[in-house]
């Protein structure tokens, strides 16, 4: 006796032959093609376990999923999603919908390295068919709930290695809400009961003849409306001809290939479950995608044989993480390529049927409402039965569209004004005028493109027409306005017991300022150590926090600050761990169970990465000492750089190495500590690698003086302690006589001049006359600028030189005509910008010295230098003791060993011709010493040293000379 | 009408029309002469759902829903202001509109800096003025006046070329839907016929020179028409209106399909570098719109037929697409150069003649631009 399935299925056959016969001249060719899939859905139909196809979050299959559990009660639910998920359904009662059940592999084994890490989501929200049935199997004693799909290694695995799984899916999407739709960064979406057609010529014939631009909305017009309301039997049906249309001719080969395996996978785990679990296929259902409903010559498909996939292919060794990540339906729509509201309309959709349908559907409690007996597991004796008419089967539905209800009207009437009070508030000049326009339009929409009623989009279209001018005068368009009125994003939320353990330790630790779970908003938090210290440990975490996640705004610091030596009395946080920033906190837990592993975890990857340098491992090493107390890590790291720098080939990073190893040291050694030993020897190494870096960098075009200066930074700030390391001054004496050779960049010639005379290879007086050189020669002297800008650089690791290079700085602005002077201005002054606090001051300073103490001197006043140039020198001009001494203030008995020495210059001479010593350089050094005392003595002059080294002979000179 | 230069579209496709009104069944708004849906067909072309027993061909290219809007505001009680950048089809599409809802798409003002509140509503024949003085038969009906007293569409173009005033013209007669004549003592007020409407476009890069007032957008319904960057739609205008040149001129000649996809892929990749530009200067003047590759098109297949040789060449090509987007000097030809040089010179060592001859030829023509 035929049952009633295949009843319909015969009916269901000779209508589409009727239809091929009637429509199409090709009258065979389409008859074959109507009555294949006829027999589609008669062998679908006829299965002993019960299909039941699902769209993603489609309202009509989840209304439709709920009328058949609550009729059917099966004991066995099988459903289309990755098997390795299944353990994540339990924890789905303590989520707020919607969520996503991820998997991540942040070190895959297997697969092309450019994919890591690997992520999958699959996003599920209360109209999701199979949450549904998820939802079901949980709260019914008695039931079991398999996942049957291929595992999320496998969904990797099919995928072809010229592919990109990380492609974005949607790039010219509009970004309403950014933090909302990018939920599930960049993970793969999977989704069970996908049915867009692959095949994109048929995907835009389909949409072209019915007049509509995206797929959501044939589906919503040609499949929801008809199916939400229609009996379970014809419901199936419809699903079930959609899935053999599709999958038959909207699907690329390989697509239908990769279907074709997913189906033998499934129905492997399918068969056996049902041995494993001993249900009777009739107390079974299988819960899938449409399109897996065609057998497509699958030789396992169907319980009407015993066929298996006997090996079923291998996981990768890759190891995989599982867990929640909060989702939204903006990130859903973005990452199934759905338009804008796409989810929004659907759940309005969802609401209103069940409303209508007085049926209660299945939700998952959390655990204490457990014992409670809640409405979703009560059973209104109404709601077993559709509450639409039974006559509206497959063949009338095939036919007719709904009609527009009285229902519809008033829902339409209400969209128009709301949304027009909703522009009304985003400044747009609405009015009820407007709003009756965009009921008109919206019907006059309807009938054009061939509706009954309006849809959804219908009425965007007409809202948009009616209220967009030509800018939107708020943030929002009306567009995105109607897209809130008619259901607006929802964003999901991970409960606390479904947590990692990582994330409820995040949780229990910054409690103590307030922060919770359940918060939906930003938390502003302010902390005052001084009368609360017991929330350091709190601060302490978010700054872990705040350093592990720097993309996103889980903490973000608002006052206070994280640096060596600072210990902040007070700071304020802003503080997002729920809502859309609870996915980077979750995702952290996929690398370590507590925050301080994760954070040591990441330090060490960062400093022993394969292509790691030695500013990497200092970061870590310094992130270290600020964020966690651990020494050996700490030592580890320092290490590390210290490798790192003896290998590094160039000065790429001398900056910063150098003002991150120049801060280590200024704190170490303010610790009762003392320095580390591995930063004493990164000081050595460093010495000894920039040193003889040094020839090269001064002759290699690519090396800028900026990273030289930077290079010499090092050497000479940090020239004392690397000493005493047992480094050898000799080193550096001899890089720098080999550097003359190799350089004819002006502003590195600069640069080495100076250098030279800091570690008098070159006297101060040479240094002029090479300025002086290049100012004389004609076709030079537009390089000067060059030269100073070099010397200039200097002056950072170098103060004492802060007097020449004003002095040098001055003449430049002199001497040099205005076409040379004006374009190098802002060079200058770019090239001063980053010196500022390592020159500006020594040269201020010098400045203060030099300019006069009031304004009244300033028109006599000339700088010093001038009046020195004026003066002649000494091996030329008979008295240049008087200039100095009219440069600069001298002290009474200055002023009379200067007179002695005047007078008694001979003597002077000829001592000085008696020590070896040259008798020009002497007299100069005579003078100064009397001038600004020995604390000012040049360090270049020979017979300082030797003053310094014997005081009392000088004296007892001085009391000799007096005397006579 | 088969001799004018460019008869209008109720005249060019005046069988199709009158076979669509033959056919049509919808209901039919006013006095409109086809359905919304015939429309829309007569505008997108017909489709196999359409049930009709000839082909009828697209005539305007672009999103669908626009069409559907646009024709949905002429129905209601609204005005439609057509906005786009220049050559986007905006007053082609009015035009279409216009001859399939009243078979007169000639109702035209054409917004100029220059265009009066008389241009608008009416102006007086002075001689017939003073030998017999005011009166209806003195009087000259604007075109605006004509399509309300036949209850048409009145089109108005450039609308924001004109100054604010004369905008607001409008705002009377779209709300009372009638125009008063002072001058006249009696019968003084011409009312619109039912089917009366104004279709309006703006140039979306003239904004800012006379915006329209609050009262008069909220009298008209805005629709955008976007530049079309679909490569296969833009093919399919591009071929659309050149073949409708080459009818019009007799000429025989067959544009080479790859040829056709270099000029295609040189302005998509003209609009990137045009993005991507630093400054004004850096960047042409150009829209880079639709139009103007037919434009280019047309101006090729013109030069190659009274100067060179019948067939259409590359060449001929590249030197149409200079001379029509280099227009400042030296600004434009400076960004065609750095264009040239770094896009379809390489693309012309690499893939193939069409394209090696194309940048040849670009590069003639920039060499000798004076």
């Amino acid at each position: 006796m035929a049952t009633e399935e295949q009843r319909t299925a015969a009916a269901l056959i000779d209508e589409l032959r009727t239809a091929a016969a009637a429509f199409t001249d090709d009258e065979v060719d389409a008859a074959r093609v109507l009555q294949t899939m006829a027999e589609d859905v008669a062998r679908a139909m006829g299965q002993p376990i019960d299909i039941f196809p699902v769209i993603h979050h489609s309202p009509a299959s989840a209304v439709q999923m709920v009328r058949y559990l609550r009729r059917r009660q099966p004991k066995l639910v099988l459903v289309e999603m990755c098997e390795d998920l299944l353990p994540l359904a339990e924890h789905l009662r303590d989520c707020v919908l919607p969520v996503a059940l991820q998997a991540l592999a942040s070190q895959p084994v297997g697969f092309p390295p450019s994919w890591a890490p690997l992520s999958v989501v699959s996003p599920l929200t209360e109209l999701s068919a199979e949450y549904q049935a998820i939802a079901y199997a949980l709260r019914t004693k008695g039931v079991q709930l398999r996942f049957v799909d291929r595992s999320v290694d496998h969904v990797y695995q099919w995928i072809d290695p010229a592919e990109d799984p990380n492609a974005p899916v949607h790039d010219d999407f509009d970004e309403e809400d950014e933090d909302a739709i990018k939920l599930h960064g960049g993970a793969l979406g999977i989704q069970l009961g996908s049915i867009t057609p692959s095949f994109g010529d048929f995907r835009d014939f389909l949409l072209q003849n019915a007049r509509m631009t995206h797929f959501s909305e044939w589906v919503s017009l040609y499949v929801e409306q008809p199916a939400i309301g229609c009996d379970t039997i014809s419901y199936r049906e419809i699903l079930c001809m959609i899935g053999s249309l599709f999958r038959r001719l909207g699907s690329t080969d390989h697509d239908r290939e990769e279907t074709r395996q997913r189906d033998r996978y499934m129905w492997t785990r399918i068969k056996q479950a049902l041995a494993e679990t001993g249900v009777a296929p009739s107390d079974a259902v299988f819960i899938c995608g449409a399109a897996h409903i065609v057998d497509d010559d699958v030789p396992e498909w169907g319980l009407d044989n015993d066929v298996r996939w006997q090996e079923l292919p291998d996981r990768t060794g890759t190891s995989w993480q599982y867990g929640f990540i909060p989702s939204s339906y903006g990130a859903i729509e973005l990452q199934f390529g759905q338009p804008r509201g796409a989810v929004s309309m659907a759940e309005s959709e969802w609401k209103k049927a069940i409303k209508q349908s007085k049926l209660s559907p299945y939700t998952l409690d959390p655990p204490k409402a457990k014992g409670k007996k809640g409405t979703a597991t009560k059973k209104s004796s109404k709601a077993l039965q559709p509450a639409v008419p039974e006559q509206l089967n497959l063949r009338s539905l095939l036919r007719d569209a709904p009609a527009l209800t009285s229902t519809d009207q008033v829902e339409l009437i209400q969209w128009c004004t709301g949304i027009v009070a909703s522009a009304r508030k985003h400044r747009y000049m609405a009015s009820t005028a407007d709003a009756i326009a965009i009921y008109e339009t919206s019907i006059l929409l309807a009938r054009l493109r061939a509706r009954n009623r309006p849809s959804p989009y219908d009425f965007v279209d007409a809202a948009e027409t009616c209220l967009e001018k030509s800018r939107p005068p708020g943030r929002r368009n009306v567009r995105q306005l109607c897209h809130r009125m008619l259901g607006g994003d929802r964003i999901g939320q991970v409960g606390y017991s479904s947590l990692p353990p990582l994330v409820q330790d995040v949780y229990d630790r910054l409690a103590i300022l307030g922060v919770s779970a359940t918060m939906r908003t930003v938390k502003r938090v302010l902390i005052d150590f001084a009368a609360k210290p017991e929330l350091r440990p709190a601060s302490q975490l978010l700054w872990r926090l705040h350093w592990l996640l720097s993309g996103t705004r889980v903490a973000r610091p608002i006052m206070g600050e994280l640096a060596l030596g600072v210990e902040s009395r007070q700071e304020s946080w802003d503080v997002r761990i729920s809502g859309p920033e609870q996915r980077a906190v979750i995702e952290l837990s996929f690398h370590g169970v507590t925050v301080e592993q994760v954070l040591e975890r990441h330090l060490q990857e960062k400093a022993f990465d394969e292509q790691a340098k030695t500013l990497d491992a200092l970061e870590a090493a310094e992130a270290c000492a600020l964020l966690l107390d651990r020494t050996r890590l700490f030592s580890r790291l320092g290490e590390r750089a210290v490798v790192l720098l003896a290998a590094e080939e160039g000065p790429d990073d001398a900056e910063a190495i150098f003002e991150m190893v120049r801060r280590l040291v200024h704190h170490f050694r303010g610790t009762p500590e003392g320095l580390p030993a591995w930063l004493e020897k990164l000081v050595a190494v460093g010495y000894s690698h920039y040193a003889t870096l040094l020839p090269t960098a001064f002759a290699d075009r690519g090396t800028s003086p900026r990273q030289l200066a930077a290079m010499l930074s090092f050497v000479f700030t940090l020239e004392s302690l690397a000493l005493t390391m047992g480094c050898e001054r000799s080193q550096l004496l001899i890089a720098i006589e080999q550097s003359g050779r190799g350089t004819a960049d002006p502003e590195k010639r600069g640069l080495l001049w100076a250098c030279e005379w800091i570690v008098q290879r070159r006297e101060e007086e040479d240094v002029r006359e090479a300025f002086e050189a290049v100012l004389a020669h004609p076709l030079g002297r537009g390089t000067y600028p060059a030269y100073l800008s070099g010397f200039l650089r200097c002056v950072q690791f170098s103060p004492r030189a802060a007097p020449l290079a004003t002095e040098l700085l001055g003449r430049a602005f002199v001497v040099l005509p205005d076409y040379v002077l004006l374009p190098w201005i802002p060079g200058l002054l770019t090239t001063l910008q980053p010196l500022a606090a390592d020159v500006m001051p020594a040269m201020f300073k010098e400045l203060r010295r030099e300019l006069p103490r009031a304004y009244g001197g300033i028109d006599e006043w000339r700088a010093g230098w001038m009046q020195e140039e004026r003066a002649p020198r000494v091996d030329h001009v008979g008295e240049p003791a008087a200039v100095v001494v009219e440069a600069r203030e001298v002290s009474e008995g200055a002023r009379a060993v200067q007179a002695l020495l005047r007078d008694n210059r001979g003597a002077v001479r000829a001592w000085a011709q008696a020590w070896g010593v040259d008798a020009d350089v002497w007299e100069q050094s005579m003078l100064a010493v009397a001038t600004d005392g020995a604390a000012e003595a040049r360090a270049g002059d020979e017979p300082l040293p030797l003053l310094g080294t014997w005081p009392a002979s000088l004296h007892a000179w001085a009391r000799v000379l007096t005397d006579r | 009408m088969s001799e004018l230069l460019r008869p209008p579209a109720e005249a060019k496709y005046a069988e199709e029309l009158q076979y669509l009104a033959s056919v049509d069944k919808g209901q039919r708004p006013f006095s409109w002469r086809l359905s919304p849906a015939m429309v829309r067909v007569f505008v997108l072309g017909s489709r196999d759902r359409d049930g009709l027993d000839r082909t009828i061909a697209q005539k305007w290219y672009g999103h669908a829903a626009l069409v559907e809007k646009a024709i949905v505001t002429l129905a209601s009680d609204r005005g439609l202001l057509l906005i786009g950048d220049p050559g986007t089809g905006k007053s082609w599409l009015a035009e279409l509109l216009a001859a399939a809802i009243c078979n007169d798409s000639t109702h035209v003002v054409q917004g100029t800096a220059g265009t009066t509140e008389d241009h608008v509503k009416y102006s007086w024949n002075v001689a017939e003025v003073i030998a017999k003085g005011q009166s209806h038969d003195s009087m000259i009906p604007s075109p605006i006046m004509r399509a309300m007293k036949l209850g048409q569409l009145g089109r108005f173009e450039e609308l924001t070329r004109c100054t604010s005033d004369v905008q607001d013209a409008l705002i009377s007669i779209l709300s009372e839907k009638y125009v008063s004549i002072p001058e006249l003592d009696d019968d003084n007020v011409v009312f619109a016929q039912p089917g009366f409407n104004i279709i309006a476009t703006a140039n979306s890069r003239d904004r800012g020179v006379n915006d329209l007032s609050s009262a008069l957008k909220r009298r008209f319904n805005f629709v955008q028409i976007p530049v079309v960057t679909n490569r296969r739609q833009e093919k399919e205008i591009v071929e659309f209106r050149v073949k409708d040149l080459l009818r019009r001129n007799a000429f025989d000649v067959e544009i080479p399909p790859a040829l056709l996809d270099v000029l295609l892929q040189t302005f998509a990749d003209l609009r990137v570098a045009s993005q991507s530009a630093g400054s004004d200067d850096e960047r042409l003047e150009s829209a880079l719109s639709t139009a103007e590759q037919i434009g280019v098109v047309e101006d090729a297949v013109l030069h190659g037929q009274f100067f060179g040789e019948a067939a259409l060449r590359p060449e001929f090509v590249a030197r149409a697409l200079i001379g029509t987007l280099v227009r400042r000097m030296p600004e434009d030809l400076n960004a065609m150069n750095k264009f040239w040089h770094a896009v379809v010179v390489p693309k012309g060592k690499t893939e193939g003649d069409v394209w090696q001859a194309f940048a040849e030829g670009g590069k003639d023509a920039m060499s000798l631009h004076d």
